[in-house]
């Protein structure tokens, strides 16, 4: 598991004297030392102005889980007047997720430590040691090439033209099967009016980085129709997670759509998993 | 004491006499880093300089600073580092000062230049630039406003005569643009290819102690720009295509007379504001260019810039959705208007093939 640390540098290292410069050490291994000692460590003034910000990032960027789990922290911060927020970065698209954070970070001042590639971000810009510097721009730069390559292959950035996508190629084949398209917002939805049931998938994220979860739920289960889709009978709600039944095993039921080959290969699963168990509903 | 600071040096042969205000602006920079021998008589200006000092001591009394920097002369002097001697002006009476130290200056060929004013001083009564006459009559030979009401009637006819050589007229407060209204400033307009462009100034007070502060802001409207924002619920009063604020009360920005005054605002208004961006910024891609370096540019203006422009990139957006400067209350409009350009984009696109 990936642990970053975000911390103002003012809390933890002292001034130049006579000075509002603050003192930091140029290495790594110093930084990290005295960062990780500021574990748990409280301060009156400490406002978690940065998670603030990054709260005000998924207005823009909504990804629901990573939402909540920073809502969440922003609380602990808050509460307990921690001067330092230490977590894990998301299993999925952390890269992404970390350019973000390094970003708001820079605007805020403060410093992220990555204990598991042993490189900190400085609010200067600057990344620590310099071979992690090297590093990181590369993947920077990897990940741009990627989005601006899919960008002008007309792959979807906006949320509502990625779900017109998805409503547009899944339609024809769950309309054959009775399904009727309801709505897209927030999330989109299937319904079939005789099987008491839905298919709701979720699809998180803006230009051009996407999350996709799906579940199928029945509002009037059976024995019959749990044994279908593999599933223990519990009663007559059902709610079946469509990406593990596509076999994803991913830590978290989501999956990351960043080109039209994930979109495409998303469909052809559903097509050849989900479809025929469907039509086995009669 | 004040931030301006006045550059003396003397000049042995007059052959040696800069012939403008850029040679002795240069001539100033490469003598800052020479050292060189205080001759006796640069000693003996010194010297005049602090008697006049100590006969006028009633006039320096309020400015501490200014009477220890101007005590430790001797000391600065017999270090014998520099060619050039610096001094900082009196936060009050440099007008007085600056006579002064003229005057006494005339008799020796001495160099004088206050960078921070574009004025340099040398023997017999030359001043540069040439119009410096009029300026040293302007800004410094004449009696101090104390009130801000006086102090305003005298900046006026400079500042409009500064921002009038860049193509800005005089407008009276009842312009269009009223959320940009201060409580009681000076309007500026011009009009460019893609819309109007707006300054205001605003020169206030804070405690009534005679110290004033500015008020600077500067908006460029783009039509095109407007075109697409009105599509959508944002902010009326957002409705530019960039926006410049300045509005500090640091000691830095204190003005204590016209020539601090004058500073800043050529600093602020005519160097940062009008040459460094306005003068920039009269076409669409002039905005876009600057949109890139500069954060005044909000992310919602940045964006339909660079979609007119189609420089609109996967990194300028993955940029643009983590600008500080969004509002979580706009994430909506944002998004719809994200979307609407990228239909666009697609529609434009598919009419192409």
């Amino acid at each position: 598991m990936n642990t970053i640390y975000i911390i103002r540098p003012s809390f933890c290292f002292p001034l130049v004297p006579n000075t509002a410069t603050i003192l930091t050490p140029d290495n790594y291994d110093e930084i990290a030392s005295v960062v990780l000692s500021c574990s748990g460590k409280t301060n009156i003034n400490a406002h978690p102005d940065l998670m603030f910000d990054i709260k005000t990032y998924f207005h823009f960027q909504p990804h629901r889980s990573l939402t909540t789990f920073w809502n969440d922290a922003i609380d602990e911060v808050k509460k307990k007047k921690l001067i330092m927020w230490e977590g894990n970065l998301p299993p999925i698209n952390a890269k992404h997720f970390l350019y973000a954070i390094v970003r708001i970070a820079k605007y805020n001042n403060a410093l992220i430590l990555d204990t598991a590639n042993q490189r900190v971000f400085l609010p200067d810009g600057r990344i620590l040691p310099e071979n992690k510097a090297q590093e990181w721009h590369a993947q920077v730069q990897e990940m741009m090439t990627f989005g601006q390559q899919q960008m002008d292959l007309g792959f979807p950035q906006s949320n509502l033209l990625i779900k017109k996508q998805f409503i547009e190629q899944l339609s024809p084949q769950l309309t054959d099967l009775g399904f009727v398209f309801s709505t897209h917002e927030p999330d989109i939805l299937f319904a079939h009016p005789q099987h008491h049931c839905q298919l709701k998938i979720g699809l998180d994220g803006q230009c051009g980085m996407y999350e996709i979860f799906a579940d199928l739920i029945f509002h009037q289960a059976t024995e019959q129709i749990a044994q279908l889709f593999n599933q223990n009978f519990t009663g007559s709600e059902l709610t079946i997670s469509v990406n593990q039944l596509l076999n994803w095993k991913l830590p978290v039921d989501y999956r990351s759509i960043r080109s039209f080959d994930d979109v495409k290969n998303f469909v052809e699963l559903f097509n050849q998993r989900i479809i025929p168990l469907l039509t086995q509903l009669g | 004491m004040s931030k301006l600071i006045i550059s003396i040096w003397e000049v042995c042969d007059p052959k040696e006499l800069p012939k403008s205000l850029e040679m002795t602006m240069a001539m100033n920079a490469l003598l800052k880093i020479r050292k060189a021998q205080i001759t006796p008589r640069f000693l003996d200006f010194a010297n005049e300089i602090l008697t006049f000092i100590a006969n006028n001591l009633e006039k320096f009394k309020d400015d501490l600073d200014f009477l220890r920097e101007m005590s430790d002369l001797p000391k600065t002097l017999s270090k014998n580092e520099a060619a050039v001697l610096d001094l900082s002006l009196p936060q009050k009476e440099s007008s007085f000062f600056l006579n002064e130290i003229v005057k006494i200056a005339s008799k020796y060929n001495i160099v004088m230049l206050i960078q921070g004013l574009k004025l340099a001083f040398l023997p017999d009564n030359l001043i540069y630039p040439a119009d410096g006459n009029e300026k040293w009559q302007t800004i410094i030979n004449v009696p101090p406003p104390k009130k801000l009401k006086a102090f305003k009637k005298w900046a006026k006819p400079i500042i409009t005569a500064i921002v009038k050589r860049y193509g800005f007229d005089l407008i009276n407060a009842n312009f269009a643009y009223k959320m940009f209204a201060y409580n009681d400033g000076f309007y500026y307009q011009k009009e460019t290819a893609i819309g109007t462009q707006l300054i205001g100034i605003e020169l206030f007070e804070r405690y009534g102690d005679g110290v004033f502060y500015l008020n600077i802001m500067g908006a460029s409207f783009a039509q095109d720009v407007l075109d697409v924002y009105d599509k959508f619920n944002f902010r009326p009063e957002d409705r530019y295509a960039f926006f410049y604020n300045f509005s500090n009360t640091r000691i830095a920005d204190e003005i204590h007379n016209q020539a601090d005054f004058y500073y800043l605002f050529t600093n602020k208004v005519e160097i940062e504001l009008i040459q460094q961006i306005m003068n920039k910024v009269q076409d669409l891609e002039g905005l876009q260019a600057l949109s890139r370096i500069h954060n005044f540019f909000g992310a919602i203006q940045s964006l339909i810039i660079n979609y007119l422009c189609n420089t609109l990139t996967y990194e300028i957006e993955q940029e643009l959705f983590l600008r500080p400067l969004l509002f979580p209350n706009l994430a909506p409009e944002f998004l719809s208007l994200h979307n609407y350009i990228h239909e666009q984009l697609i529609n434009t696109k598919m009419g192409k093939i």
